[in-house]
């Protein structure tokens, strides 16, 4: 109940850590999407490349948040953004990539080959089947990389809190420091809401992207 | 008219090799490459339109040597049909059939009409299916939209890959015989792929029998059946030749004409004085005013209902009838009297117009000559 209190008490400060939230995961997402989806077809043609760059982005996903927030904030010093909004959206950025990279590629190279064959067969070109035939099948699987690493980065994206980049993890931050655990479950429950509420939205995306002979 | 000259592809460990194929079909002809599983039939259709590049040797489609077109324009003018498979599960059935035309920029008005002039040449109303999707439609409608596709831009050469490979039986006769049917009309330049020794012969005007990358035997159906080349062949065939022989004929080349047929709104009396004890007739078709066909009517039902007063032929015609169209293969029409239990079935023309009656003995005739 005094969480509940504590929400009405403080709605601005929550909204506003919200709307912070949401920018920090959405700059690094679109970020995301622009490199992780083209990297993820590219590499269907190459196999060694694809082994190494699933590699990459495999380990990228193992370092701790905490501790790649370590490594950037050195880095970015160089250009004089080490603390504040850039290390997190550039770690945001690193982390969506193997869910979608890796979506992307295993929906392209999970096109029947049947059907690549027949688009060959009646004539398109390599382009013609890559944008008119694989993409659109491998749609519904990349968006599942999309939503995957939204709902990732939404939960990651408190640690951009502790640099000062702001966002809902400042309530679960200092409600640690101060043991107010009421501040602590405000900022836990507006991250899962959050979460939730942008995955819908995503999927509601999906179903309009994606055609209905494929549902 | 397609022609193959001395075409080779190697493969390593040799199955699915081709090995030094020659073979015309002429314009308007369907041949049919048939053999085993890793014969080379498959690669030999897909050099056609390259996509496998023969080793050596050349290929010509109407006297241009393929290899010196560009791949992309030479596919865009071949119809290719793959088995069902091959349909754009994303695309709308309009869309799917739609594909090569809209790849050579016609306009959309054109693409439209082409579009639904092919549904109802394959019997399917473009109202109810244009917007529909692959997953929406049954196994053989999947293969009709597959066949519409490739003839979209009305190229003058299909490539059919196994077209009716997944089909059931039932489903398969029928798309064969509406695919003869369309042939007939169109007379299109086909090279047919099946491992179906009976789908060949029925199909075919030449079947092209095809053994570990060599061509063995490319010959009419008639003269494969009747001259098999070699031993293989000849197993290939099989030993009931007689009775696919029966594929080749036609019911309305066999039938009885000119059946005993009874007018619908004819009476009891005049049916008795066709089927009169002493005519030996004991049944007769029932027919409409454009003689299409309505039921079958027996002496003892006419008898049975006389005796109950002044009785009409439309009241008591047996009305479930099964039939066969006039040039149903007779190997078909024999399965369907074997499987309705029927000594004689009605054969029908246009409109259900009836034309004949298949008995068993027309049957035994023919078969008597072939075996002679």
């Amino acid at each position: 109940m005094s969480t509940f209190r504590y929400v009405l008490d403080n709605l601005p400060v929550i909204m506003s850590a919200t709307a912070r939230h949401l920018e920090l995961v959405a700059i690094a997402l679109v970020a995301a999407v622009l490199t992780a989806v083209p990297l993820g077809i590219y590499i269907t043609r190459k196999q060694v490349l694809a082994d190494i760059v699933l590699y990459i982005a495999g380990v990228i996903m193992t370092i701790p948040s905490v501790a790649l927030l370590g490594f950037l904030i050195p880095a970015l010093a160089i250009i004089g953004q080490g603390i504040g909004p850039l290390p997190a959206i550039v770690a945001l950025f690193l982390y969506a990539q193997l869910p979608i990279i890796r979506n992307t590629y295993t929906a392209i190279r999970s096109v029947d080959p049947a059907i690549i064959e027949a688009a060959v067969g009646i004539g398109m070109t390599p382009r013609q089947v890559l944008w008119r035939i694989q993409v659109p099948l491998a749609l519904p699987v990349v968006f599942a990389g999309v939503r995957n690493a939204v709902v990732l980065n939404i939960g990651v994206g408190s640690i951009a809190a502790l640099i000062g980049a702001g966002g809902l993890g400042v309530f679960i931050f200092r409600g640690i420091a101060r043991t107010y655990s009421e501040m602590i479950y405000t900022g836990a429950f507006f991250v899962s809401l959050l979460a939730l509420l942008a995955d819908f939205c995503l999927f509601r995306l999906q179903r309009r992207l994606v055609s209905r002979g494929l549902r | 008219m397609i022609r193959l000259e001395h075409v080779s592809k190697a493969y390593e460990g040799g199955v699915n090799a081709v090995n030094d194929v020659s073979f015309e079909v002429p314009r308007g002809e369907i041949a049919i490459l048939v053999g085993p599983s890793g014969c080379g039939k498959t690669t030999t259709l897909k050099m056609i339109n390259r996509l496998h590049e023969p080793a050596s040797g050349k290929i010509f489609v109407d006297d241009v040597d393929t290899s010196t077109v560009d791949p992309i324009e030479l596919r865009r003018n071949i119809g290719y049909v793959i088995q069902d498979v091959g349909l754009f599960p994303h695309m709308t059935i309009a869309e799917n059939i739609a594909v090569v035309p809209h790849l050579k920029k016609w306009d959309r008005k054109r693409i439209a009409e082409r579009v639904d002039e092919l549904l109802t040449m394959m019997g399917m109303p473009p109202a109810e299916y244009r917007n529909r999707y692959p997953r929406e439609l049954s196994g053989g409608q999947r293969q009709r939209i597959g066949v519409a596709r490739a003839m979209a831009s009305d190229p003058p050469i299909l490539l059919m890959d196994e077209p009716f490979g997944a089909l059931d039986p039932i489903t398969r006769e029928r798309l064969q015989n509406e695919f003869l049917k369309i042939q007939e009309k169109l007379k299109k330049t086909i090279v047919f792929v099946t491992h179906d020794i009976d789908e060949a012969i029925k199909l075919g005007d030449k079947v092209a029998i095809m053994r570990k990358g060599r061509l063995i035997q490319y010959d009419a159906p008639s003269a494969v059946l009747n001259e098999p080349a070699d031993e293989f062949v000849a197993d290939f065939v099989g030993q009931d030749r007689t009775l696919k022989s029966l594929r080749l004929i036609r019911t309305y080349e066999v039938m009885d004409a000119d059946p005993p047929a009874l007018h619908i709104q004819a009476s009891a009396a005049e049916a008795l004085s066709l089927l009169s004890s002493s005519s030996g007739q004991k049944y007769a078709w029932v027919v409409g005013d454009a003689r299409e066909l309505k039921g079958l009517i027996a002496r003892k039902d006419v008898l049975e209902a006389d005796a109950s007063g002044d009785a009409k032929i439309a009241d008591i015609v047996n009305t479930n009838v099964v039939s066969v169209e006039r040039d149903t293969t007779v190997k078909d029409a024999l399965s369907e009297m074997l499987s309705y239990g029927l000594a004689r079935v009605p054969v029908v023309g246009p409109e259900g117009r009836l034309e004949g009656v298949l008995t068993f003995d027309s049957i035994r005739k023919v078969l008597a000559r072939i075996d002679s």
